[in-house]
């Protein structure tokens, strides 16, 4: 890359943190760091040769993916590293974290294991969205080295193309506006699973099924997928809990805002939205009744108007001249509680990062996707929701011995007329 | 493969079903098209991938806390000779870190600048409790010599490397 030409995306050795890094970064503990992982199954095995040169050169492409988090005086920021990312053989748990401290290597990982590809990259580098652009344009770039045409299309970005300003520039201040005060996570009691989390035994389960089948299913409610998805979420909470809940339980939905607000961004841009329902104590809840009291609640809050006000608001408190001249230790406490607040917030996650969109000629070779977040210190369970080429899979990450959530919300699918192909990493 | 139990469709490999531990049946999926996509077998011991791991910058923050203490308890072979030897090696540690291309992650034109103000604390505590500073007074020299080099052979990373750290 050209490291005078100013009018490509990147050419400084180092970058600020985003709106969303900026908590990610402040939230790390030794040893662990927000990990998201997204991978293609493909129809044939991964030839690791061909595989290894595409990462070297998708690693050029997207020059913010490889760096690594480095704190500062004031901030933290990301410092661009010139090591080579190495394509490695899978043999570990699945969405181990990422080491973003004391190391030289990019802060993500490109694993392969017969035909599965996977993407796992720290969350401060990038969000869902930003991790299919990576994944799709590094396959599509792998099969133009085994000799196919690939034709272009926008989702799939050129290994000779400069990365643009666009790409790389920080989404959250380019779509904020000012005059937006900064606000603060409300401390409402949820409910949360209390059960002890198993260290380095993420077992993920995936649910495989047509997105046809998942949309008829979901109509008969008159919900989206995302909201059908949560309702048999909460409603696996409710009928598998030890105890009638008599909390709320809320569920985490992160929304793209990149279709939103028309940016090609790769670094993070989603807006974490949430799906709250009450039980009252009551476990003689019917679906329907859930699916009634949730419906439309995404959408209300998915408005362009709602959320530059939410994002101008988190830049806001970013920028604040107040906040600036304070040491990062100090920032870093404050971080830290934010961090707290925000998860405790919440009961679990459903992550729909949507349809991965590719040329055709690369579409053909993938089987279906996966997505997932990885071990987290404050949430065992959460689910990651992904679609290619008409084929759904839900995934279901869970760092304890236990397998009743999943089998409940499989079986309800089942039971709901969506036929279900279940596989696991155990 | 399916199981009946759960209502589910399983992989052809699949012996038992995952939701509820029972065996596997030989029935036709209702699913076609589903590619099998095995993971690795989780072995008894984790094989951890050692990545390559930087020193830690809190040597360098030991080093010099050592040095301020050999002064502060007076022994005069530690504070005229150890302590500006310790710290020479730093600076010429450092001084080659900023060289290589990886060693902008240690931050040591930073970590040098640093350095300088550290040495010049204890030159001044030197002169104060033992009125010679002369070794410590040399390291300084050195280490202030070494920052400048440094910038001259990189001014671009030097910078950047400031501007980094001191980002508001
Ligand atoms: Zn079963």
């Amino acid at each position: 890359m050209n490291e005078k030409n100013t009018t490509t995306g990147m050419c400084e050795p180092w970058f600020p943190v985003d709106n969303a890094a900026n908590l990610y970064c402040g939230n790390r503990r030794p040893g662990w760091a927000r990990t998201l992982r997204l991978s293609f199954v493909l129809n044939e095995p991964v030839k690791p040769e061909e595989m290894q040169q595409a990462l070297c050169d998708m690693s050029r492409r997207f020059p913010t993916f490889c760096a690594i988090v480095k704190s500062g005086l004031f901030w933290n920021y990301f410092e661009r590293t010139a090591v080579q990312p190495k394509l490695q053989k899978e043999i570990d748990v699945p969405g181990r974290s990422i080491n973003t401290g004391r190391t030289m290597q990019p802060n993500f990982r490109v694993l392969y294991y017969k035909n599965r590809i996977t993407l796992e990259v720290f969350h401060g580098i990038t969000d869902g969205g930003g991790s299919i652009r990576f994944l799709t344009s590094l396959v599509a770039r792998y099969y133009e080295l085994l000799g196919e045409t690939v034709s272009d299309a926008p989702h799939a970005l050129r290994a000779d193309d400069e990365p643009t300003q666009e790409e790389t520039c920080d989404p959250f201040i380019k779509n904020s506006t000012a005059g937006v005060k900064a606000k603060n996570y409300s401390e409402v009691s949820v409910y949360h699973i209390k059960e002890p989390l198993l260290k380095d035994n993420m077992r993920v389960t995936h649910g495989i099924c047509r997105v046809e089948d998942l949309k008829q299913a979901a109509s008969a409610y008159a919900l989206t997928v995302t909201e059908y998805l949560t309702a048999i979420l909460i409603f696996t909470y409710i009928q598998t809990a030890p105890q009638p809940i008599d909390q709320a339980i809320s569920v985490s939905i992160p929304l793209d805002l990149r279709r939103r607000f028309g940016t090609e961004s790769v670094r993070n841009f989603c807006y974490m939205s949430d799906i709250t329902f009450h039980p009252q104590g009551r476990r003689d809840l019917t679906f329907a009744e859930i699916s009634e009291g949730i419906a439309g609640m995404v959408q209300e809050k998915a408005t362009v108007d709602y959320l530059s006000q939410e994002i101008s608001a988190n830049v806001r408190a970013q920028q604040s001249p107040l906040l600036r001249p304070i040491p990062y230790p100090l920032k870093h406490l404050f971080l830290k509680n934010t961090y707290r607040k925000n998860q405790c917030s919440f009961t679990t996650f459903l992550s729909n990062v949507g349809e991965v969109l590719a040329p055709p000629e690369v579409l053909r070779h993938i089987n279906r996707a996966e997505f997932t977040l990885g071990e987290t210190p404050y949430n065992p369970f959460g689910v990651g929701v992904v679609s290619v080429g008409g084929l759904l899979t839900v995934t279901f990450n869970d760092c304890r011995d236990d397998m009743e959530k999943q089998r409940f919300f499989l079986r309800f699918l089942a039971s709901q007329g969506v036929p279900v192909h279940v596989e696991t990493n155990r | 493969m399916r199981c009946s139990n759960c209502n589910v469709d399983l992989g052809e490999s699949q012996t038992t079903c995952p939701l509820c531990g029972a065996p596997a049946e030989n029935i036709p999926p209702v699913l076609n098209g589903i590619k099998e996509a095995p993971y690795p077998e989780k072995t008894e011991k984790l094989l951890k991938r050692k990545e390559r791991i930087l020193p830690n910058k809190w040597v360098l923050r030991v080093a010099a806390a050592l040095c301020l203490l050999f002064c502060i308890l007076g022994n005069s072979l530690l504070y005229s000779l150890l302590s500006p030897m310790i710290l020479l090696g730093v600076a010429i540690y450092l001084f080659i870190c900023g060289l290589k291309e990886k060693g902008e992650l240690l931050h040591s034109a930073v970590a040098l600048i640093a350095q300088v103000g550290i040495e010049l604390l204890l030159v001044l505590i030197c002169l104060i409790f033992f009125h010679n500073a002369n070794t410590t007074l040399f390291v300084m020299i050195v280490t202030l010599a070494l920052t400048v080099i440094l910038y001259a052979i990189r001014p671009e990373r030097f910078t950047a490397q400031m501007k980094a750290l001191l980002r508001m």
